[in-house]
């Protein structure tokens, strides 16, 4: 192969599916948190795939311009089923008093039922992840759970190594407030649970 | 001043050791007499282990042979391409 020549996978629609298929869904699922979606995602980014394979010049692995594809593909099928982000992140998703002391951060770690309620927890976090702003999601995606090194990350976002840190921070800060109220709704329910039916102590 | 904001803007560095030799102390110290930060950085790394231990969602059957059979077809001419294909990446 020559740096003229489009990189022998994106031009075989077996070859591709063999090397890179399972990765493209991976992300994919991972951007939309549904089986249709993804599959939707992943058939995109395949045809757009091998329909720009020519204009393909890049290095040996050709995974980042994939990533990239299969990225701006999830993002457009957010933007077409009209779905908003539910947070905003343009601030620290930490809440501090008027004295800058942070507040209402509790005790989330080493919980001796977190093994048990690992399902869960995974679930809610899945959601959590598609329901960030898309850059955020990414950073998440990327970074956290596809092990894209940061450098490559940022690069393929388009970001400053800086702009992507920032985001990836606020992005697990969020999710940290999701884990926290999920262990609160939790030890409530297990509250209302355990407390006698009758009997009004007010 | 207080320095909680600055440990919750600062946790990604102080964990991956990126912060300036004379930040980390202070934030170590913090660490030492802010119970909120000390949950916050926790709390933090528990995300972290999280997303580490995160297994990706298995492929639905027969995606594999679905894929190839779009992929056929738009190659055939087929398949008219969707609108939006062709215009958003690079
Ligand atoms: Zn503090």
């Amino acid at each position: 192969m020559t740096p003229d020549a489009p990189h022998p996978a994106l031009l075989d629609p077996d070859l591709l599916l063999e090397r890179y298929g399972e990765r493209i869904y991976r992300v994919a699922r991972r951007m939309t948190n549904s089986d249709a979606d993804a599959e939707d995602v992943m058939q995109n980014t395949l045809i757009k795939i091998i329909r720009k394979a020519d204009s393909y010049r890049g290095e040996s692995d050709p995974m980042g311009w994939i990533y990239r594809i299969t990225l701006n593909e999830a993002r457009e099928l957010h933007r077409k089923r009209k779905r908003r982000p539910a947070v905003s992140l343009d601030a620290l998703p930490v809440d501090f008093d008027e004295t800058q002391h942070a507040v209402g951060v509790s005790d989330i770690a080493g919980r001796p039922d977190r093994a048990a309620m690992a399902g869960e927890i995974d679930e809610r976090i899945r959601q959590a992840i598609e329901e960030l702003p898309d850059g955020y999601r990414e950073a998440v995606v990327l970074f956290d759970l596809e092990g894209v090194p940061y450098a490559e990350a940022a690069q393929l976002m388009g970001l400053s190594l800086g702009g992507f840190k920032t985001r990836l921070h606020r992005a697990r800060l969020h999710l940290r407030a999701v884990l926290e109220t999920f262990w609160k709704q939790h030890d409530e329910s297990a509250k209302d649970e355990s407390a006698p039916a009758a009997g009004d102590d007010a | 001043m207080n320095l909680c904001r600055e440990v919750a803007e600062k946790l990604l560095k102080f964990r991956d050791g990126e912060l300036a030799e004379i930040e980390e102390p202070f934030i170590r110290e913090h660490l030492q007499y802010c119970p909120s930060c000390l949950d916050l950085l926790n709390g933090y790394d528990e995300v972290c282990d999280v997303l580490h231990r995160l297994k990706p969602v298995g492929m639905p059957p027969g995606i594999m042979d679905r894929c190839k059979e779009k992929m056929r077809r738009v190659l055939a001419g087929e398949d008219p391409l969707e609108d939006d294909l062709g215009s958003c990446c690079e």
